[in-house]
């Protein structure tokens, strides 16, 4: 029995408990949120997580460092390459590893279209969740799918790439491949981006669903323990591409999207505003891309020296902490991944109540979920 | 490392160690939520809660924020007879979910938290698989 004590409200009739998923079509995979609620308006929420738990960390302590970069792309299963990226960093800043300048610029390159991809899928699945069944969806999966395209040249896959290695990346990118990246970047995608932008917050009825719901501020969301987008437009600056760069953040010129209303549908606005800003990011790694390796010589008996290390990255949903401990053998002693889902969803038990349950999947929307991080 | 934060945890008797990736604080258990709660007064940020099995002891490692650029740990260690500590949710209200997983996948009861249930696991699992001890059956399929 899940611990939810109702807590009622003083003069009225008894609360309603309305479970909300897990099998529910705007939940966006498995997850199962408890609702106390008095007429339409929430008094007290608890979203239940465990259902979609694999016990990535623990399968990672029976593997060697190098087998566990294919378990972080079943992580947050939209947004592979950020996960590969953070797992990598920390080993190999655990172990010594110098990356060449390429694997670099590569790296960066990926995990910024990587970005694009991601916030088009929670542009499908907000749009969904308010009403706009079919349209906006469909519209988001024409430039996703031309991404998904290189994703398939570069790595071989759509979906899981597993692309990274400790030391580099598996494959290099040839110069046509650039070249074509570049074009579709800078000549169609911001059109479709346009396209996308009017639909959703140019939509009379996105604007009255989204305008004012879920105000908060930014100390709160921090006390609470939000980040990433969610944070930003609500006027914070944090964003760990900035605070502490890494890759080749420091040599991009690039801005960080911030807004100062708070609301849902600054939330929406932040989000497009990165699109935005990652495909310029991409189109200037791309000028910029040096020669050379891609990928520096490491042992596959790999045995890191005793030690530990938490490495924090900006994933598309916010700050994205891999965690791993070595006792010096070819295995992980600990692999922990610090999900920002999982804390932003930790939020919704304070952000939830005294709002209208259709706007639940407004709110909910606004930290983008993505169930395969949350229960790993 | 700010001098604020520094000086909170020279007053709770911290052990402090720079020489690795990051600084890391060693408190006493009894130490811990009071430690945290100074330097949440710091305006230290929240980043995660989480445990290393050490064979004979859990280590609960506490990942906070001093400024934007920088982060440190605080640890405390609670030997397997007593895989108990105080709860800090009191304190960074994120940090209960993180002692929930805790909870479930080490098995240090966090006294303090308001829900001290399982999280990933279904409740009535009975195992906290992230014990070192705790060992995969080998596939047989």
């Amino acid at each position: 029995m899940v611990n939810f004590p109702r807590k009622g409200v003083e003069g009225s009739t008894e609360t309603m408990l309305l479970n909300v998923g897990p099998q529910h079509p705007s939940t966006h995979g498995v997850l199962h949120m408890m609702c106390e609620i008095s007429g339409e308006t929430i008094v007290s929420a608890k979203p239940v997580i465990g259902y979609l738990h694999r016990g990535i960390e623990k399968l990672a302590e029976s593997r060697t460092w190098q087998q566990d970069i294919v378990l972080t792309d079943r992580l947050d299963y939209v947004a592979q390459f950020s996960n590969e990226w953070a797992y990598c960093r920390a080993v190999e800043r655990l172990a010594g590893i110098e990356v060449p300048e390429r694997a670099e610029w590569l790296r960066t390159l990926l995990v910024e279209m990587n970005r694009i991809t991601s916030h088009l899928i929670w542009y499908a699945g907000v749009t969904m969740d308010i009403g706009a069944l079919g349209t906006p969806f469909i519209y988001a999966w024409v430039a996703r799918e031309r991404i998904f395209d290189f994703y398939e040249a570069v790595t071989g896959a759509r979906v899981m790439p597993n692309w990274m290695r400790l030391g580099g990346v598996h494959t290099d990118i040839d110069s046509a491949m650039l070249k074509e990246m570049r074009d579709f970047l800078e000549r169609d995608f911001p059109v479709e981006v346009d396209e996308y932008e009017a639909l959703l917050v140019g939509n009379e009825i996105v604007q009255s669903r989204m305008k004012g719901i879920g105000v908060f501020s930014a100390e709160q969301l921090v006390e609470w323990g939000v980040t990433g987008p969610a944070l930003r437009a609500s006027g914070s600056e944090r964003d760990l591409r900035k605070d502490v760069p890494y890759g080749v953040y420091d040599r991009l010129d690039f801005r960080v999207c911030t807004d100062d209303v708070g609301d849902s549908l600054a939330r929406c606005r932040v989000r497009l505003a990165e699109i935005r800003e990652s495909a310029r990011m991409c189109v200037q790694i791309i000028d910029g891309m040096p020669g050379g390796d891609v990928r520096a010589k490491v042992s596959r008996a790999l045995k890191p020296p005793v030690g530990d290390v938490c490495v924090r990255t900006e994933s598309p949903r916010g700050e994205l902490g891999v965690l791993v401990a070595s006792d010096g053998t070819t295995k992980p002693l600990r692999f922990r991944v610090r999900s920002p889902i999982f804390y932003n969803l930790s939020a919704m038990p304070h952000m939830l109540p005294n709002h209208l349950l259709a706007d639940m999947l407004v709110i909910f929307g606004g930290i983008d979920t993505s169930m395969g991080e949350i229960d790993r | 490392m700010t001098p604020e934060v520094r000086a909170v945890l020279a007053r709770h008797g911290a052990v402090l160690d720079e020489s690795g990736f990051d600084p890391r604080a060693d408190v006493a258990r009894d130490a811990w939520r009071a430690c945290a709660a100074d330097l949440h007064a710091t305006g230290a940020r929240f980043f995660d809660i989480t445990a290393i099995d050490r064979g004979e002891a859990v280590e609960l490692v506490l990942v906070l924020v001093d400024t934007p650029s920088t982060q440190f740990t605080l640890r405390t260690s609670c030997p397997n007879e007593s895989l108990r500590a105080e709860s800090l949710a009191g304190v960074f209200p994120p940090a209960e979910w993180g002692e929930r997983e805790v909870f479930d996948l080490f098995g240090v009861v966090f006294e303090g938290n308001p829900d001290m249930t399982r999280i990933l696991q279904p409740d009535s699992s009975t195992i906290h698989p992230l014990r070192r001890s705790f060992e995969l059956e080998e596939r047989t399929w």
